[in-house]
């Protein structure tokens, strides 16, 4: 980025384009549709509006689909760029989501049913029921195709080995060690542990050099599921380093809605790590004690790049620019080094509407740049 | 249990509610042993070690399955 303080990124899923999402679905494109498709398209400058408006007319075969599909990546990856972002991808507007996605491309797991997240949420949880090993490299075709067409940088978000562990049951690394139940918990344990340094090896490692291979220059990794079980954090520690060791490439981590503090020190032995992305907006007050928890950088001595969430993504309300540039500020206070800080939502927008998340993205953006005239 | 001369009536976990993995028969059996060392059997209720709502429904059910055979194989 040069030396431009406070560049912007999205963190990485956006809502599907409802039109995609009808025509894959079977159902005609309606009149909300084509005003989302029509009023986007103008304000993002997406070129390709009248080849998308005619192929929802169009028999749903292979390929009309398969073009639907990149078609709508550009519409997303226009979007963001026309908010302003100077980091894109394409709002993973053609993967499952970022659980099932991994999963499905890959060998070792059994999908049995839908569970529980949280309250009335609920997602398709697989059980590992053999050895992973990797079956595809599951986001090199979409990367090939953003890198195409993208005029900003791009990142490219990818979810981690211990998430998807994490997420998952497991069934096969479990039995593998059950000679002994005398300590439940310890078998459990170091079950876990087999299997986050496998899906590290054997899946992210070939995927993470895959898109390394093709060009990319920047990769995310996801890991909202990082603290559930704080004393497994060193696992992904060793996962990640297995599996980013060598690769000449900007890599960095985001985790959300989880006390930080659980990470240290185990996260300063991440070898290939340049960068932290985390979320404060959403538990933050006029007093910006959301950010305090930024000191644990300094009392570790982390002193890595921040990616600092500015932005609510489970609220619909607008933070105002002024607002963001006041926790840019207070960040920057707290870090003394402006120049360590990149700016983002907390999380991916996938949950708000089109309109909503725009208008959170253009207004990071101009909060940021305020915040650049106060540094300049 | 033996230590603070235990009197009450049991609620053993013994299926486990985190896991789609299915105990075997075998272990379960092995595993409620232990507790009839010390406890009267009509003072041992078997049951999963949590709730069952963070299973599919259709594992949830083998596991439920599995503790009614486990008792026929145990009583």
């Amino acid at each position: 980025m040069g030396n431009k303080l406070f560049p912007a990124q999205e963190i990485g899923s956006l809502p599907k384009a409802p039109w995609l999402l009808n025509y894959l679905r079977g159902k005609d494109a309606g009149p909300s549709d084509l005003d989302h498709l029509s009023k986007w398209s103008k304000v993002s400058g997406f070129e390709n509006e009248s080849e998308t408006r005619a192929i929802l007319t169009k028999p749903r075969d292979a390929a009309n689909q398969a073009r639907l599909r990149e078609l709508a990546s550009i519409f997303a990856i226009r979007y963001l760029e026309s908010a302003g972002l100077d980091y894109v991808y394409d709002g993973e507007e053609n993967r499952i989501e970022m659980y099932e996605h991994p999963v499905r491309n890959s060998d070792g797991f059994e999908f049995y049913g839908h569970v529980r997240s949280f309250d009335s949420r609920y997602y398709r949880k697989a059980a590992c029921v053999s050895k992973v090993a990797f079956r595809q490299a599951y986001h090199l075709n979409e990367f090939l195709f953003i890198k195409q067409h993208a005029k900003r940088h791009v990142k490219v978000p990818i979810t981690g080995p211990y998430t998807i562990a994490e997420w998952s049951f497991n069934e096969y690394y479990q039995k593998q060690r059950a000679s002994d139940y005398s300590d439940f918990r310890k078998l459990k344990f170091e079950a876990k542990r087999d299997f986050v340094l496998e899906v590290a090896k054997q899946i992210i490692q070939p995927n993470l050099k895959a898109l390394v291979d093709a060009g990319a220059k920047w990769i995310q990794v996801d890991e909202p599921a990082l603290t559930t079980k704080p004393d497994e954090v060193p696992f992904f520690v060793d996962a990640y380093n297995e599996c980013t060791a060598g690769l000449p490439c900007k890599l960095s981590l985001h985790v959300c809605f989880s006390d930080y503090r659980l990470l240290y020190p185990h996260i300063l032995e991440m070898k290939n790590c340049s960068q932290l992305a985390l979320e404060f907006a959403n538990r933050d007050e006029e007093k910006r004690s959301a950010y305090d928890q930024l000191k644990l950088l300094n009392e570790f001595g982390d002193k890595r790049e921040v990616g600092l969430g500015v932005a609510d993504v489970h609220v619909d309300d607008i933070e105002s620019p002024e607002l963001i540039k006041n926790r840019i500020e207070y960040a920057s206070k707290i870090l003394g080094d402006p120049a360590r800080i990149y700016v983002n939502p907390d999380c991916g927008l996938r949950t708000r509407s089109w309109d909503v998340a725009y208008e959170k993205l253009t207004n990071i953006v101009k909060g940021a740049e305020l915040a650049r005239h106060s540094f300049a | 249990l033996k230590q603070y001369d235990f009197n009450k009536i049991l609620g053993c976990g013994c299926i486990d509610g985190r896991n789609s993995l299915l105990e075997s028969p075998r272990e379960l059996k092995t595993f409620i042993s232990r507790a009839k060392e010390i406890l009267e059997p009509v003072d041992i209720y078997l049951s999963p070690n949590c709730d069952l709502e963070f299973l599919p429904e259709t594992v949830a059910e083998k596991k439920v399955r599995l503790l009614g055979e486990t008792k026929r194989l145990v009583a």
